[in-house]
């Protein structure tokens, strides 16, 4: 642990991020009574064309796509039996059960009613409803995700009884956890297999469900790498020998990963196109957005990928991972607000409110101060003490 | 395997698509239920009067609007219904002048609303109404989302009780023995309530008795599976401002494909799952054995190896201790035998 | 039982599916333990 600051430094609350974070935080609080008081109209853009805009599109879409380096990471050292990724497990389930509590949280503000969110599991069962799908997948994924989560927890809280239950419920929980992202993953993009019409058919296609599902793999490796670099220096004095020996590997090793799969990604995309014979619309405007998409961020990714795997080169791998992770809010924004009503007249498309962009950045920096706080608590980038060498 | 799966269901889902008549899952077939009553309407009788519009504000007791009923300005903007409106008309371009054209929910036959909510809000009643539930409707607005005809508003302005709103057919009035409130009012009876089946026979009587008058379709025959809502005109449905591209697959229809891949997948997943990883356990274990035989060999390796350096230095060091000694005797014995040279040379030199 | 459109089918097909999915999973998780429990040694 490096003591270069001075004390009056260590104690003071009011750092740069820490300011920035507050005024965020309060303005979401302002936000929140306008919602809760006025409705949502007196806070979005949303209107009768467009009912869904960011909170949707980012909040929901986008959070649980970025979620999922949860299932990953734990798929690939708990059933892929790749142990070298052992010390990235913690903070990846941390993130993806921050990302789903935050989620169902964004939600909270989006739906009219959110009082009467568990109905759908309690009172009326939609089964014909993609989105049933995704709520009940949600509940119960977030429910693993705490159980998986909780170790770290009962650890720091000395509950060495309850902690060695848990842990023997791992395998089992990263199973369920991988059947359980599968369904909502490719859940959420099937949601929109039931307007042909409304989406453009570049974005549009039955095979939807296997895009999103795919994508989201993509996503949750790029996540772990792009994370890891993010919080690497902050988080340094957190961070214990394992960690730190093997995050060098652990970036190599998922871009590699991540190379192939945004390889597999494209192809599947493309048959997608022939499947639907959509190649004429590659020449209009909207074909234009989709080529950057397709070419800028999926199969230049994965070729940088592939270039910083080869020679070595972590920050190339890094580049990539933040290229990856735009890239698929960009493909999750283009499907639900950019390619979704792209029959109407401009005048009639949606663009987000201010009340709407606070109430999303206000998500997110929940998410980022309560990650710090654990993360500089429980043991989640070291092991603790007692319990060294478990795995 | 699975994909095969998925994409045979995909398949079948749209090969259901391309059949004309009722909804089909597979090979089953599920036609309208026989109470199902429908409205036509006739696009080649609307004046765009809108006392249609005015009779659903009465009757639903909506808030007065800002510009009242009779205010045909109105009519030069294109209007979508909304959580005060459950049906505007719009005025188009026609080829003899202006044609007009009311919109309000189409009551299908297999809504996508319904098929949409994930809390069942929606329902197609046996007489063709497609009715809404507040009182579990949590605010999703995904029917929205659904609609391919854009119909349901919601009420973004209620902080704790929004709904979804939307033409409710008139369904009070309905039963109790009353036509809908627009279809009483139209004073040109364009609008027509009855039977779906007879409402049908009475469009295509009426494309057959004035081919010159009608573009040769009853819109909403098919459309999406079929509405309880159909329209004939005499300009094309798209010069009046309806999809002509929404095709006849029902959003049950286009959901099937992905909805069928769930069960198959929660199947699946754990047996594959859990058989990778018992792969990979083995094959740990198997590497951990060849670890431990790999240092068992180099232990033994270097035990031989030691043993037979060892038994080297010991036939080295004999050889060498035993040439010492046939040096020692090979020296005693020429000691030995050179003084007895000696004399025998003196005693020769004697004699 | 008689069906009227999709849409009430779905419901209730799917309905069923999603009960038999919970089984599936209970289920899978006791074989799992049951064929992995027994004699360890292999040979």
């Amino acid at each position: 642990m490096s003591v270069d600051t001075t004390a009056a430094e260590q104690k003071s609350l009011f750092t740069p991020f820490n300011i920035i974070a507050g005024i965020i935080l309060v303005a979401g609080l302002i936000v929140t009574v306008m919602r809760f008081t006025g409705g949502l109209g007196a806070v979005t853009n949303l209107d009768q064309n467009n009912p869904w805009g960011i909170w949707i599109g980012f909040d929901l879409m986008c959070g649980v796509a970025l979620a999922a380096g949860g299932y990953t990471t734990s798929a690939a050292c708990y059933i892929f039996g790749l142990k070298k990724f052992h010390a990235a497990v913690r903070p990846a389930i941390l993130t993806a059960f921050l990302g789903y509590a935050l989620v169902v949280f964004a939600l909270a503000y989006d739906v009219g009613r959110p009082w009467r969110l568990p109905y759908p599991l309690f009172v009326q069962q939609g089964t014909t409803s993609l989105l049933f799908e995704v709520g009940l997948c949600v509940m119960l994924y977030l429910t693993v995700l705490a159980i998986e989560f909780s170790p770290a927890a009962l650890e720091w809280l000395g509950l060495k009884k309850i902690r060695n239950v848990v842990v023997k419920l791992t395998l089992a929980l990263t199973i369920f956890g991988v059947v359980l992202s599968t369904l909502h993953q490719s859940s959420l993009g099937a949601l929109f297999t039931i307007a042909p019409s409304k989406l453009h058919p570049l974005w549009y296609s039955q095979y939807l469900p296997v895009f999103f599902f795919v994508s989201s793999i993509c996503a949750g490796l790029s996540m772990v790498i792009f994370e890891g670099t993010l919080s690497h220096k902050p988080m340094h004095h957190m961070m214990d020998k394992e960690y730190l020996d093997n995050h060098d590997g652990l970036i190599l090793g998922f871009g590699k990963a991540a190379s192939i799969v945004l390889f597999g990604y494209f192809s599947i995309k493309l048959i997608g196109l022939a499947y639907d014979n959509n190649w004429h619309y590659l020449t209009t405007g909207y074909g234009a957005w989709y080529l950057v998409e397709m070419l800028g961020f999926v199969a230049m990714p994965s070729f940088l990928y592939a270039i910083g795997v080869r020679d070595r080169n972590l920050t190339v791998i890094k580049w990539a991972a933040g290229l990856t992770v735009l890239g698929i809010i960009v493909n999750r924004f283009n499907i639900s607000m950019v390619a979704f009503n792209y029959h109407l007249d401009s005048a009639d498309r949606y663009f987000p409110s201010w009340g709407e962009i606070t109430i999303s950045l206000f998500v997110v920096t929940l998410g980022v101060v309560i990650f710090r706080f654990i993360t500089t608590r429980m043991p989640v980038f070291f092991e603790h003490p007692d319990y060294k060498g478990e795995h | 395997m699975l994909r095969r799966t998925f994409l045979g269901l995909l398949g079948a889902a749209g090969a259901s698509a391309a059949l004309p008549t009722a909804a089909v899952a597979g090979t089953k077939k599920f036609g309208p239920h026989p109470d199902t009553q429908a409205v036509l309407f006739d696009a080649t009788r609307c004046i765009g009067c809108r006392k249609c519009e005015l009779a659903c504000n009465e009757v639903n007791q909506l808030p007065a609007p800002e510009k009242k009923f009779d205010d045909l300005s109105v009519l030069d903007t294109k209007r979508r219904t909304d959580e005060k409106t459950y049906t505007v008309v719009n005025k188009y371009k026609g080829t003899n002048g202006p044609v007009f054209r009311k919109s309000q929910c189409n009551h299908c036959l297999e809504p996508a609303c319904a098929s949409a909510c994930f809390v069942k809000a929606f329902k197609k009643e046996p007489n063709g109404v497609v009715s809404y539930d507040a009182s579990v409707c949590v605010g999703c607005r995904y029917c929205m989302v659904a609609c391919p005809f854009e119909i349901p508003a919601y009420e973004y302005d209620e902080p704790i009780t929004p709904r979804v709103v939307k033409c409710t057919l008139c369904a009070p009035r309905l039963a109790e023995g009353k036509l809908p409130g627009c279809v009483e009012r139209c004073p040109k009876e364009a609008l027509t309530f009855g039977p779906r089946d007879e409402i049908i026979k009475i469009a295509r009587a009426r494309i057959t008795q004035y081919p010159d008058r009608y573009v040769d379709h009853v819109y909403g025959e098919h459309e999406m599976g079929g509405t309880s809502w159909m329209y004939i005109s005499g300009e094309s449905f798209s010069d009046i401002g309806m999809r002509e591209d929404l095709g006849t697959a029902s959003a049950p229809e286009l959901t099937a494909g992905a909805l069928a891949a769930v069960p198959m997948v929660v199947g699946l997943w754990p047996v594959l799952l859990g058989g990778i990883w018992a792969v990979s356990q083995r094959k740990d274990k198997i590497a951990n054995e060849e670890r431990v035989m790999a240092v068992k060999d180099a232990l033994a390796k270097a035990a031989d190896e030691a043993e037979k350096t060892l038994h080297e230095q010991l036939n080295k060091a004999e050889m060498a201790s035993n040439r010492r000694i046939e040096v020692e005797v090979k020296k005693a014995v020429e000691e030995a035998l050179a003084p007895k040279e000696e004399e025998a040379e003196n005693t020769e030199e004697e004699s | 039982m008689e069906f009227f459109n999709l849409q009430d089918y779905y419901t209730f097909t799917k309905g069923v599916v999603y009960l038999l999915m919970g089984g599936i999973l209970v289920g899978a998780t006791l074989y799992w333990q049951f064929l992995l429990g027994g004699n360890k040694k292999d040979d």
